[in-house]
C-alpha cells in the first residue's frame, strides 16, 4: 500500500453514466465499486491508472486513438496537485496575495509538521532554497507561514514546490482550515506512531529471542530468521516512520541550519546500515530494536508536544482574562447559559446587574449605568439606554439589560485589542533566540564528536565502533534548548494571562525577572484613586443635608459624599454649582458646601476652629471641605485618597525581590509624604509635584545612568515615562490606552498583581535556567558514557526520549504565575 | 513440488491475460513506438525478457519469504505454514475481487506509483527501442497490478525460492501469447469475452488459492505422528521428529 495517495485535481466535466463505464486505458468494464463520479476518466484498476499516466507522460496519447474501440474517447490525465499550478492563477493572486510593492507579493500557507523552533528557523531560511523568496515568517500558534516573494523572478508554484521539497507541504489557508489541517496531521502522526509501536514491539520480541539464543544456544537458521525478520520489520519503521526525522535532517542540510533532527537521522541511518550489513554477513550485532524503540518514543514525545504547543497563548485566552466566558442567551421566555464564543450574531442576550458584558452589541431593552474603566479607564459610570452600544469587558452597574449581539470573541473591540497583544507576543524573547543559537552549536558539536568517536573506535575495537557512535548520536538531546525554552515562555504568558497579567511579549518576563529601580505613580497606583470621607467634624444631621445637596453632583467631592453617606430622602429644591463649591436649598435650609476659599468668599469669614482644623488636615495631606447651613459653618469634612489595602504588603514583597522603590507623583509633596508615611515601607525617594515631563526626565536619567528602570502607573498619564522605562507596567487607565503605552497590563487594579508579575517572572526564568542546566548535565553524562563505550544503543534509545519528554513536560507544567487569591 | 502447480498457474495466467493485454498494451506501445521490422521484434523480445527476469526475481523473493514463514511455523509446530497462509490470502482476495465486480468495495484506498517513478518511466522514450523494452519489462513488476501480486503470493506459498521463481516463469509463459500477439486482430477475438474478464479473474484467483490450501495443507506434527506412516500423496510432506526444534541437537 503506497502511503502517497494520489491527489488528482478533479477535472470538471459531465459525470459519467455509471452503467456504461469503460476503463479509459484497457477498455474493460469499470465496476460500480470503482466508479468515481467526479473524475472524467474511469479506470478498472490502479494498474491501468498508473500505465495511463505513464503513457501520457511519454506523450503517446495517440495510442488510445489507434486502438480499435467501440467508443473512442480519449481523456486528459488528471493534473497532479503536487505541482501547485493553481497558485499561479490570476484569481488566486487577486484574492489571496497582498501586494507589497515592487513586484513583491505576500501570501499565507498552512504548514504542518513544525514542532520546534529549529523547524521554524529552518522554514524561515526558505530564501536559501528558493531565491525568489524575500522573506518567510512562521507563526507557531497558527501554523501559518507567511511568504513574501518576488513575483517577477518566479511564480508562487515554484516557491510552493521548494517548500514541498523540504518536506513541509504548504496548503493555501483559504482552501482549508487550521483545524482540518491539524486533524490530518494528527491522523498521520498517530498512524506513524501505531506502526512504530507495532514494529518496536515485534522487533523487541525477536531481539529477546536472539538474546536468549546467545545464552541457551539457537540453531543458525532460526537466528537467521530472526535477524532477517528484524531487518524486514525495521526497514519500514526506520524509513517510512522515521522519514519525519530524515526530512528534517535533510532540510537542515539544504538550508544549512543546525536542527535537532540531524543527529537523530544520522544515528538512525548509521545504526540501520551497520545492522543491515551485519544481517547480510550473518555475524555481528544488530540494533534494530534500539532503532525502532527510538523512533517510537521520539514520536510519542512529538505527539505530546503537538497537543501542548497548540495551547500556547491565543487571543481567546487573553480575552477570557478580561471578559466573561459565558453569556445568557434569551431563548423565547427562557434564558440559557452558553459559552460566550458560541453566541450567534443578531441574537439577544441578557446582562444582569453586576455582570460583565461578554460581547459587543446594541441595547434593545433597559437602561443602566456601565463601568467602562476596563476599556477606557473612565471610572465614572456612563449612562446607556436603548440604542446605545455596549462593549465586551464593561460592567453593568444598575439595571438588567437586553442586548442584541453585534460581534463576538476576537471580533469585539476587546478581542481586537487582545489580538494585537498576541501579535507582539509572538516575537521571540531574547532568551529564546539565545537558546536557538546555542542549540545550533550544540548540534554541530555533537556531529563532530560523533565523527571523532567513530574514527577512534574504529582503531580501538572496530566491531563496536558503530554501536558507540549510534549510542552517542541517539543519547544527546538539545531539547531544553530547542523546545523547552520557548514552550516555557509561552506557558508562562498563558499562566500570567489567567492571573490577569498581560505581558506584551516574552522579553518583558525576562526583564522583570531582574530587579532594578521601580518607580510608582501615586494616584490610582498606590492609592485607590478615589476620594473618601475620612473625617467628619460636626452634627450627624448635617450629613443628611449635605447628601441631599450632593445627590446629583458629578464632582469628585460630590461623588465621594455620595459614596460615604447613606441617601436621605430629603428634597433639594434649588441647586447651583460654582467653582470650588455649591449652594443648595434642602427642606428650606440654605446649604453651602465647598472649599475653604469658596466658603470664605461666600460668607465673608470663617470661624477659627474651622480654619485651624482645615490647616491641620491640609498639612496631613487631606482635602478639607466646609459645610455651612443657613450661613453658619457647622461641619468640616476631610477627604483623602485612601491607600490601597494591598499596597504596603506588595511593596514589601517587591523590596524583598530586590527592587528599589521610588514614588514620582504629580500631587502635592505633603500628600506624597503622608502616603509614604502611611505605607511604612522604606523608599529610595518620594517626589511630589512632578509633571509628566518631569517623570519622563527622571526615568530617562536613571536609564542613562545604567540602571534598570521599571515604571508602574496610569496608562494614560504616564505613557511617556512608561515608554522610556525598561518595562512599563500599567495598573489602571483602561486596557486600550494601557496596552498601547505599556509593556505589561494588569487587569486587577492594585499592586498585588505587580508583585505577582515580578515574582512569576523570576520563577519563570529560574525554571528555564534549571531546565537548561539539567539538560546540559544529562547530555554531558550521556556523551561521557557513550564515548567511553559504556552505553548500549538500546538504553540510549530509551533514555533520550524520556529525558526529552520530562524536560518539555516540566517546562510546560512549571508553576510560574500562581494566583494568590480567587479572582 | 511438481509440475502439478505449474500447469494450473500457466492456464490461469492465460485465461486472465486478456486484461494483461489491455493494461500492459500501453507499455508495449511505448516500447514499440517509432520502430518497425526487425527492430520491433527485438524490442518486443527485450520487453518480454525483462518481464521474465523481473517476475523470476519476484518469485524468488516471495519464495524466500515463504521459506522464512515456514521456518517460523515449524518452530511453532505447524508444518508448511506458508502454503496455508498464501492460500488463505488468495481465497479472501478472490472473494473480495468477486464482491467488487458486484459493486461492493472493501479496500477503499488508492494504490498508485509515486510521481517520480511515473515520470522516470515516461522518460524512457528517449532510449533506443531495445533498451526501452528492457527497462519497461523490468519495471512491469512495479505496476500496482493485483493479478501479478496474487501470483506472487502463490509463489510465496511454495516456500522455496526456486519453486517460486519457476511458478512466476509459468505465469509469464501464460501471458506471453497475448502480449506478443498484440495488434493482431486482438479486439475482435477478445471482444465478446471482455465483459466477463473481471469475474473470471476473481474466480481464478479464488480457485488457485483453494488448490494451494488443500493440496499443500499439512497436519500438525503430533497428529501426523498419531496417524503413523500414512502418506496421502506426493505433494504432502509429513514432518519427522527430527524436524521438531526442541529435539534438535545443540550445534
Amino acid at each position: 500500500m503506497s502511503a502517497a495517495f494520489e491527489i488528482g485535481a478533479p477535472v470538471p466535466g459531465p459525470a459519467r453514466a455509471q452503467r456504461e463505464s469503460q476503463c479509459a486505458h484497457c477498455g474493460l468494464p469499470v465496476s460500480a465499486a470503482r466508479f468515481e463520479p467526479l473524475d472524467e476518466a474511469q479506470f478498472c484498476c490502479d494498474g491501468c491508472r498508473s500505465v495511463f499516466a505513464i503513457v501520457h507522460g511519454a506523450g503517446l496519447e495517440e495510442y488510445y486513438a489507434q486502438r480499435a474501440q467501440s467508443e473512442t474517447q480519449t481523456f486528459a490525465p488528471q493534473r497532479s496537485q503536487r505541482k501547485f499550478e493553481e497558485l499561479d492563477e490570476p484569481a488566486f493572486r487577486e484574492s489571496y496575495c497582498r501586494d507589497r510593492g515592487n513586484g513583491a507579493f505576500r501570501s499565507e500557507f498552512f504548514v504542518e509538521g513544525v514542532h520546534c523552533s529549529a523547524c521554524v528557523w529552518l522554514l524561515e531560511r526558505l530564501p536559501r532554497v528558493a531565491p525568489s523568496v524575500l522573506e518567510a515568517r512562521y507563526d507557531l500558534t497558527r501554523s501559518v507561514l507567511q511568504v513574501t516573494w518576488d513575483s517577477a523572478s518566479a511564480p508562487l508554484s515554484e516557491v510552493a514546490r521548494a517548500l514541498d521539497s523540504l518536506g513541509y507541504t504548504p496548503h493555501p489557508t483559504h482552501a482549508t482550515s487550521l483545524a482540518a489541517e491539524q486533524r490530518k496531521g494528527d491522523r498521520a502522526l498517530l498512524l506513524r506512531l501505531g506502526i512504530a509501536g507495532a514494529a518496536a514491539g515485534n522487533v523487541m520480541l525477536m531481539a529477546l529471542a536472539l538474546y536468549s539464543g546467545k545464552y541457551a544456544g539457537m540453531a543458525s537458521e532460526y537466528a537467521a530468521l530472526f535477524r532477517w525478520g528484524s531487518l524486514a520489520i525495521a526497514t519500514p519503521a526506520v524509513f517510512w516512520v522515521g522519514n519525519v526525522f530524515f526530512r528534517g535532517g535533510f532540510a537542515a542540510l539544504r538550508t544549512r541550519t543546525p536542527h535537532m533532527d540531524l543527529p537523530v537521522s544520522l544515528g538512525l541511518l548509521v545504526g540501520y546500515l551497520g545492522s543491515a550489513a551485519n544481517t547480510v554477513r550473518g555475524q555481528g550485532e544488530i540494533y534494530f530494536d534500539s532503532l525502532c524503540t527510538l523512533t517510537f518514543l521520539l514520536l510519542v514525545g512529538r505527539y505530546l508536544q503537538r497537543t501542548q504547543q497548540r495551547r500556547s497563548t491565543k487571543a481567546s485566552d487573553l480575552i477570557s482574562a478580561l471578559a466573561p466566558t459565558t453569556a445568557c442567551v434569551v431563548d423565547g421566555d427562557a434564558l440559557r447559559e452558553v459559552p460566550a464564543t458560541t453566541v450567534a450574531i443578531g441574537s439577544m442576550i441578557e446582562i444582569r446587574v453586576g455582570e460583565r458584558v461578554p460581547v459587543d452589541g446594541v441595547i434593545s431593552l433597559g437602561s443602566s449605568a456601565l463601568d467602562t474603566s476596563l476599556l477606557t479607564g473612565e471610572s465614572f459610570p456612563r449612562e446607556a439606554s436603548v440604542g446605545d452600544r455596549v462593549h465586551a469587558g464593561t460592567t453593568n452597574l444598575s439595571a438588567p439589560l437586553r442586548v442584541r449581539v453585534e460581534s463576538v470573541g476576537v471580533e469585539t473591540r476587546l478581542g481586537r485589542l487582545m489580538q494585537s497583544v498576541e501579535t507582539t507576543q509572538r516575537e521571540r524573547a531574547p532568551i529564546v533566540r539565545l537558546a536557538d543559537r546555542v542549540a545550533g552549536y550544540f548540534v554541530l558539536a555533537i556531529v563532530g564528536i560523533a565523527v571523532i568517536t567513530l574514527l577512534v573506535w574504529l582503531r580501538l575495537d572496530a566491531s563496536h565502533a558503530i554501536d558507540h557512535t549510534v549510542a552517542l548520536l541517539v543519547v544527546t538531546c538539545p531539547c531544553a534548548l530547542g523546545m523547552a525554552t520557548p514552550l516555557a515562555v509561552s506557558a508562562a504568558l498563558r499562566a500570567a494571562a489567567r492571573c490577569g497579567i498581560l505581558f506584551k511579549g516574552g522579553e518583558f518576563i525576562e526583564e522583570l525577572a531582574r530587579p532594578g529601580i521601580m518607580v510608582f505613580d501615586k494616584t490610582g497606583t498606590l492609592t485607590e484613586g478615589r476620594l473618601a470621607l475620612v473625617s467628619w467634624f460636626g452634627n450627624e444631621a448635617t450629613k443628611a443635608l449635605v447628601r441631599a445637596a450632593e445627590a446629583t453632583s458629578g464632582h469628585p467631592i460630590g461623588c465621594a459624599f455620595q459614596r460615604s453617606i447613606a441617601d436621605s430622602d430629603l428634597e433639594c429644591s434649588e441647586r447651583q454649582e460654582y467653582p470650588g463649591g455649591l449652594r443648595a436649598r434642602v427642606v428650606g435650609r440654605e446649604v453651602l458646601v465647598g472649599s475653604q476659599s469658596f466658603v470664605m468668599t461666600t460668607l465673608g469669614s470663617l470661624p477659627v476652629w474651622a480654619m485651624t482644623q482645615a490647616k491641620a488636615h491640609a498639612a496631613a495631606g487631606r482635602t478639607p471641605v466646609l459645610v455651612a447651613v443657613d450661613g453658619e459653618v457647622c461641619a468640616l469634612a476631610a477627604f483623602a485618597d485612601t491607600l490601597r489595602a494591598d499596597a504596603a504588603a506588595s511593596l514589601l514583597k517587591l523590596a524583598e525581590l530586590g527592587f528599589q522603590l521610588q514614588v514620582l507623583s504629580g500631587d502635592d509633596q505633603r500628600v506624597v509624604d503622608s502616603v509614604v508615611r502611611q505605607l511604612g515601607v522604606p523608599m529610595m525617594n518620594a517626589t511630589g509635584g512632578a509633571s509628566p515631563e518631569a517623570k519622563l526626565a527622571a526615568v530617562s536619567a536613571f536609564r542613562a545612568a545604567g540602571q534598570r528602570v521599571f515604571m508602574v502607573g496610569d496608562g494614560v498619564n504616564d505613557a511617556a515615562a512608561m515608554a522610556a522605562a525598561h518595562v512599563g507596567i500599567a495598573v489602571h487607565g483602561g486596557a486600550e490606552a494601557c496596552l498601547s503605552a505599556a509593556d505589561v497590563f494588569t487587569t486587577h487594579p492594585g499592586l498585588e498583581t505587580v508583585a505577582l508579575a515580578a515574582a512569576g517572572s523570576k520563577r519563570t526564568m529560574r525554571v528555564i535556567r534549571i531546565g537548561i542546566g539539567l539538560s546540559l548535565a544529562y547530555n554531558v553524562l550521556g556523551i561521557a558514557l557513550a564515548v567511553t563505550g559504556r552505553l548500549d544503543p538500546l538504553l540510549a534509545a530509551i533514555l533520550m526520549p524520556i529525558s526529552s519528554i520530562t524536560v518539555v513536560t516540566a517546562a510546560l507544567r512549571a508553576r510560574t504565575f500562581r494566583q494568590m487569591r480567587a479572582s | 513440488m511438481s509440475v502439478a502447480l505449474l500447469v494450473p498457474v500457466a492456464a490461469a495466467s492465460l485465461l486472465g491475460s486478456i486484461h494483461c493485454a489491455g493494461m500492459c498494451g500501453g507499455f508495449v506501445a511505448v516500447v514499440g513506438e517509432g520502430v518497425s521490422g526487425r527492430a520491433r521484434w527485438a524490442s518486443q523480445l527485450s520487453y518480454n525478457a525483462g518481464r521474465l527476469l523481473s517476475y523470476v526475481l519476484l518469485g524468488a523473493a516471495a519464495g524466500s519469504l515463504g521459506h522464512a514463514v515456514d521456518l517460523a511455523g515449524s518452530a511453532a509446530g505447524i508444518g508448511r505454514v506458508a502454503a496455508l497462509i498464501s492460500g488463505s490470502i488468495m481465497i479472501l482476495w478472490g472473494m473480495g475481487a468477486l464482491l467488487e465486480t458486484q459493486g461492493v468495495r472493501i479496500f477503499r484506498g488508492r494504490w498508485s506509483l509515486p510521481k517520480q517513478v511515473t515520470e522516470a518511466l515516461a522518460s524512457v522514450r528517449r532510449l533506443p527501442a531495445t533498451w526501452r523494452g528492457l527497462v519497461l519489462g523490468l519495471a512491469t513488476t512495479l505496476l500496482p497490478c493485483g493479478w501479478l501480486y496474487a501470483f506472487a503470493v502463490t509463489a510465496a506459498g511454495t516456500a522455496s525460492p526456486l519453486e517460486g521463481a519457476l511458478l512466476m516463469a509459468a505465469f509469464w509463459a501464460g501471458n506471453l501469447p497475448v502480449l506478443l500477439g498484440l495488434g493482431v486482430a486482438l479486439s475482435t477475438a477478445v471482444g465478446r469475452v471482455r465483459r466477463h474478464v473481471p469475474v473470471l479473474s476473481a474466480a481464478v484467483i479464488f480457485c488457485v488459492g483453494l488448490f494451494t490450501v488443500t493440496a499443500r495443507a499439512n497436519l500438525p506434527a503430533f497428529a501426523a505422528a498419531a496417524v503413523g506412516h500414512y502418506r496421502p500423496s506426493s505433494v504432502a510432506v509429513v514432518p519427522r521428529p527430527g524436524d521438531c526444534p526442541c529435539h534438535r541437537k545443540q550445534p
